[in-house]
């Protein structure tokens, strides 16, 4: 079968938008992360004094014991400095971290002592289910009706 | 003699013009009674212009086939609808999010586009109230879609998307993660004023691109076909192949101009937000000047200025002048739809003005040949 070359840029333009729409799917998913300074059991590890977070789009998070900042950025992955305190007396430290987030995560909780003692993804990073909110179905009449004033 | 040439040149350009010089007036008389600033004018109006200028630029090239002003672009909105939803239920956001809503709303453009402009051709000559009635058909097969259909079969996942009850979409769906993105982008402010450059760009290149449009092949056979359909046919056009593009282009358009106007809004009100669009779209460009079968660029930046300057200050003046500003809003709905009938009207007229005309200059040019 001969394809010809107006079909060609036809099969051509149609892949190109796919390839784009792939594209956007990725650059452009939105996650929240969720940074928790706290202490975690299993292994043991105790949260510390100050931790200063700053995420990807310079949103600084200044979080005491057992406190839980976020943020949210777009992409598979995210850089994440952090400046900590172990305790009142210590010095401060400062690591960078670039964490990859699974595509179909929208909520990523991540325990910043596990992240910063080397613990692997499965220890530092979870995913945050949102709780659902209970409303009935009578709480939310839809409106159908075109016929209304309305701004433009 | 020179004056009273002035003076018919004043007379003629008043009757061409004459819906804008109404709302001139108009606004000259309610921006004082409104009590806004020149601050506060322009930067609404800038929003405004930035906000709506890519929907009503979709209107040009239907009329540019002589297919009159395309009620039918409603259905191009829903389109960028349906992709903003699935959109906001991927938790894509920002100008990817817009992008990729974009996309989505090609292929439904391009289906509804393509019935439209088949249904179009068989009502040839009334594809006005043919692309009006038919909004109400595919509004109700959209919110068959969205309300029975998204959530039961198309998945949706989000509780803040879907109703409580498992499937459909909430009256209102959030467009926060896309926010002004676009406007936002390279925007600058000047005396306190936002200019969302970015915007501007992109309704510039659509400009350009109907400029560039009308010298084509295409552009050039959608012209042919809107001054003559015979005279087009007997040159070798496929007349309805020439009118379905048209139709399907300005869809497509559309579906991309509702995107834009609904990134800067910031919410999706589903089931209410396209059904008064294509009128109020209409609106502003026969306010610019505009007519059934002749549109430029001109027209819908001075429309959409004038239109929605009224749109501003006629709540104001309204509460001013009445004590009610649901007065003032009454009257801006009101004078949209007025605009409209007046502007047919004044078609109707010209055309039988010229039709007469012309069956007059036939007769005298038949009685002379006849000595």
């Amino acid at each position: 079968m001969k394809i010809s070359k107006s079909m060609l840029y036809k099969i051509l333009t149609v892949v190109a938008i796919l390839i784009l729409a792939a594209v956007m799917m990725i650059i452009g998913r939105g996650h929240t992360i969720y940074l928790d300074n706290k202490a975690l059991d299993n292994p043991s590890y105790s949260a510390y004094y100050r931790t200063d977070v700053d995420v990807k789009n310079n949103e600084v998070q200044k979080l005491s014991a057992r406190e839980r900042g976020s943020a949210t950025f777009m992409g598979q992955s995210v850089k994440v400095t952090v400046t900590y305190m172990e305790t009142k007396n210590s010095q401060k430290q400062t690591e960078t971290f670039k964490i990859k987030v699974p595509y179909g995560w929208d909520g990523i909780i991540i325990n910043l002592p596990a992240l910063i003692h080397g613990e692997p993804k499965s220890v530092y990073m979870s995913q945050f289910i949102e709780t659902p909110v209970e409303t009935s179905a009578a709480e939310e009449v839809v409106v159908t009706d075109e016929f209304v004033v309305s701004d433009i | 003699m020179k004056e009273k040439s002035f003076a018919s040149k004043l007379w003629s350009l008043f009757r061409n013009n004459t819906v804008p010089f109404m709302f001139i007036v108009i606004c000259a008389i309610c921006i004082p009674i409104s009590g806004f600033s020149l601050n506060y004018l322009l930067a609404e109006i800038i929003t405004r212009i930035a906000r709506n200028s890519f929907l009503i630029l979709s209107l040009l090239i239907p009329i540019m086939a002589g297919m009159g002003l395309n009620f039918g672009m409603t259905l191009g909105a829903m389109a960028g609808e349906i992709g903003l939803i699935l959109v906001s239920d991927w938790q894509i956001w920002g100008i990817p999010g817009m992008i990729l809503a974009m996309i989505i709303s090609i292929p439904i453009s391009v289906l509804l586009g393509v019935i439209c402009g088949k249904i179009m051709n068989l009502a040839r000559g009334r594809e006005m109230i043919t692309g009006y009635i038919m909004n109400y058909f595919i509004n109700g097969i959209y919110q068959l879609i969205v309300l029975y259909a998204m959530g039961a079969i198309i998945p949706i996942v989000h509780s803040s998307i879907i109703l409580p009850r498992g499937y459909g979409i909430r009256n209102t769906v959030s467009l926060l993660s896309m926010r002004q993105s676009l406007d936002n982008l390279l925007a600058i402010r000047f005396g306190g004023i936002k200019i969302p450059v970015m915007t501007f760009v992109v309704v510039a290149l659509l400009c350009l691109f109907i400029v560039w449009f009308r010298k084509t092949k295409l552009g050039q056979d959608m012209r042919a076909v809107g001054q003559d359909m015979e005279v087009a046919r007997a040159a070798g056009i496929d007349v309805e192949r020439t009118r379905i593009i048209s139709i399907v282009m300005s869809t497509v358009l559309a579906g991309f101009g509702m995107i834009i106007y609904l990134q800067n809004m910031g919410n999706l009100s589903t089931y209410t937000a396209h059904s008064q669009i294509g009128m109020f779209c209409i609106a502003a460009l026969l306010v610019g000047g505009a007519s059934v079968d002749r549109a430029s660029i001109g027209n819908v930046f001075l429309g959409v200025t004038l239109f929605h300057l009224m749109f501003i200050v006629a709540p104001s003046a309204g509460t001013v002048l009445m004590g009610d500003s649901m007065i003032g809003e009454y009257f801006r709905v009101f004078v949209s739809y007025a605009v409209i009938t007046f502007a047919l009207i004044m078609y109707e007229t010209k055309k039988r003005r010229t039709n007469s005309l012309a069956g007059r200059e036939l007769a005298l040019a038949q009685k002379e040949a006849d000595k």
